[in-house]
């Protein structure tokens, strides 16, 4: 299931696509409710990453509970792969994502590979 | 006190019409957008979307209108999650964004409980009284360890707004019967300006 998932972006949930063991997760993420959006895909993980071996986050805007819960779906890719790379993407200019970025790095135990475009 | 809904909506009305004549002719403030009554999620996308658009037509820094943005979001869905409805059933709330060259205030207006006043007075003072660094490791205290009500909130609206803005929240509390009181909640984002 999760080696070809596509999820359609909306006004304020992002893109998720995966496929080639890379899983992208982009555009704007601010739903009401977090967990409707975040807990499917956390329960697709419970039987392992499949064949992914890497995240790529490019997000212009992310809430407050939204942020929690990437954190723990983060947390379950690395427990299921301590290898997994997570590259987060930011627009030059955009120190307040570079900065959720470094917060989410901290709380997630694991390196993120910052890149800016 | 009279039992009827509509001292609700007289008590929040009244609330808004001072803080939005408040804006105009005291502090000498534009107004960018505002609202009374219910907020749909259309709306709360709307708004923020509008006011991220007038803000960049502005000249308004990306990191201020990214802030702005976050406290938009922040404070419309913290109404729509935990705003208390009047004896009619309707969620009256509000929200004022007025601005200067210096800064932008946003107002933030609900129904609560009245007996919630208190608790809620204790929390906003207790988090008004943190320094930066400390509002921060709140912050990442509760990203660490927080949970997610069935809502969807994670009780990180006020906390965030705080740390975004890195200004105190003014707040204020209205009775209105023995039910209910409109609370109504103050941020400040300092304005940076695109160097032309």
């Amino acid at each position: 299931m999760l080696e070809d998932l596509y999820i359609e972006a909306t006004k304020n949930c992002p893109e998720i696509k995966s496929e080639n063991g890379e899983m992208k997760i982009s555009g704007k993420c601010y739903p009401e409710n977090s967990r409707k959006f975040f807990d499917p895909l956390l329960a697709a993980l419970e039987g392992g990453n499949g064949n992914l071996r890497e995240v790529s986050i490019q997000i212009d805007y992310i809430n407050s509970s939204s942020t929690l819960m990437l954190i723990k779906l983060l947390k379950k890719l690395k427990s299921n792969l301590d290898e997994i790379i997570i590259n987060w993407i930011t627009e030059i200019d955009d120190e307040e994502m570079e900065q959720i970025g470094q917060e989410v790095e901290e709380i997630v135990g694991h390196e993120l590979r910052f890149r800016k475009i | 006190m009279s039992g009827n809904g509509n001292s609700a909506m007289l008590v929040c009305s009244n609330t808004y019409e001072d803080i939005y004549g408040n804006y105009q002719n005291v502090a000498d403030k534009e107004i960018v957008s505002q609202h009374f009554g219910e907020f749909s999620q259309a709306l709360v996308n709307e708004i923020s979307t509008k006011v991220e658009e007038n803000m960049l037509e502005s000249g308004d820094k990306k990191g201020t209108v990214k802030k702005m943005f976050s406290v938009l979001v922040e404070g419309l869905q913290n109404i729509r999650i935990h705003g208390e409805k009047d004896k009619e059933g309707n969620q009256t709330s509000f929200m004022i964004i007025g601005r200067d060259e210096d800064e932008y205030l946003v107002t933030f207006g609900n129904l609560i409980k009245q007996d919630f006043s208190e608790t809620l007075d204790e929390r906003l003072k207790d988090l008004n009284d943190l320094d930066e660094a400390e509002v921060k490791s709140l912050y990442m205290d509760v990203l660490t360890n927080g949970i997610i009500s069935n809502k969807g909130g994670a009780g990180l609206g006020f906390i965030t707004m705080v740390m975004k803005s890195k200004n105190k929240l003014k707040y204020n509390v209205a009775p209105i019967d023995n039910d209910l009181a409109c609370f109504s909640v103050e941020v400040k984002i300092d304005r940076v300006k695109k160097k032309e």
